[in-house]
């Protein structure tokens, strides 16, 4: 009993992890600094309200067209589809979601010992693995290219801007 | 004689009660308790176009639902933040596979799209068309596509807020001359 409470502790702060808490290391996750567009197009493709731009939905996305990032520090038309843009702490908080789907496979893609494609959030969206809200990113597309690059360490720019572009 | 049609009796009862346990045990508890969630109609409405306006339609205008099957369905308000409803607005809703759907609200700000009508294929584009009380028209294209919930207002509701944009809003600010609230509303269309 003392074993699975002892087990069950870091999982459940695992599961309360917030844009507070430090970023991977570049060891867990591929580059932060190359996120930034990663994450407009993750809010684009996958954030809206009716898929994971909703708390009652594993892999949170936060963004200025979705939910928005509880934050009492902006004040304004800090609201969904509001003025203000999406902040830096809702991207950090979609790095976490991102690299904090399955951390232990998210670390072997980068250590290069498995590969993207076996990622769920590269399946799903393919449609490779069942997933709820279709096929968002079908293989080859800009916005899977965008998605896989970034993954494999070299994000394709044009790839995120092309997605991006579609309506 | 009396013996065989009791024994028919208590098989019917049994058959029965055996029935209405599978369908008790095979509905889906989350739609019952969505359903159960919203509660009475706040308006009073009996069912029908006019009734739970901004309200999710298809927690039971569903495929295999308590109600008739919607692909779509909403309310259209004057502003997100004012629950004004507005009648004749023109929705016009294009799917992935190109087909293009135009519907207009009721005087409940209502519209909604039939499942039999058309079987629309996720992602949708939407935009709304309305009558301004100065008489000009406005149009307001959605800013993000509707990617899997047919239901306007399982995102559109309240005000604005970190987990809704607010209502469908014809305008963002209340235009001048406002919109007026209607005085009565019996006219049933909207799909």
């Amino acid at each position: 009993m003392a074993l699975l409470v002892a087990a069950s502790v870091p999982a459940m702060l695992g599961a309360c992890l917030s844009a507070a808490d430090s970023l991977p290391t570049k060891d867990r996750c591929p580059s932060a600094e190359s996120f930034p567009i990663v994450s407009q197009m993750l809010e684009r493709r996958c954030g809206t309200l009716d898929c994971h731009g909703t708390p009652q939905r594993p892999l949170r996305i936060y963004g200025r067209s979705g939910m928005r990032l509880t934050d009492s520090s902006i004040g304004g038309d800090y609201v969904s589809g509001g003025m203000v843009e999406t902040t830096t702490a809702e991207q950090n908080a979609n790095y976490l979601a991102a690299c904090g789907l399955e951390p232990e496979r998210m670390a072997n893609v980068v250590a290069r010992k498995q590969d993207a494609t076996s990622l769920t959030l590269v399946r799903k969206p393919r449609l490779t693995e069942a997933h709820k809200g279709g096929m968002v990113l079908p293989v080859g597309s800009a916005g899977d290219k965008c998605l896989t690059s970034w993954i494999r360490g070299a994000v394709d720019e044009a790839a995120c801007a092309a997605e991006l572009q579609k309506p | 004689m009396v013996v065989r049609a009791t024994s028919w009796i208590a098989a019917g009862i049994l058959i029965g009660a055996a029935a209405f346990g599978l369908s008790a045990g095979c509905a889906n508890p989350v739609e019952s308790d969505r359903i159960l969630a919203l509660g009475p109609d706040p308006s009073g409405q009996h069912n029908g176009p006019l009734h739970r306006a901004g309200q999710p339609c298809l927690v039971c205008h569903t495929d295999g639902g308590q109600a008739r099957g919607f692909s779509v369905a909403g309310t259209v308000y004057a502003t997100q933040r004012d629950a004004i409803a507005v009648d004749q607005v023109l929705v016009t809703i294009v799917d992935a596979a190109g087909h293009k759907i135009q519907k207009q609200t009721n005087c409940a700000g209502n519209f909604y799209v039939p499942e039999q009508d058309v079987a629309l294929t996720f992602p949708l584009h939407v935009e709304i068309e309305c009558t301004l009380p100065d008489g000009t028209t406005k149009r307001s294209v959605m800013g993000t596509r509707v990617e899997r919930d047919g239901s306007c207002s399982t995102c559109h509701y309240g005000d604005p807020s970190k987990v809704s944009p607010g209502r469908v809003g014809c305008t963002i600010d209340m235009p001048n001359p406002p919109f007026e609230a209607p005085t009565s509303c019996t006219d049933r269309r909207g799909g």
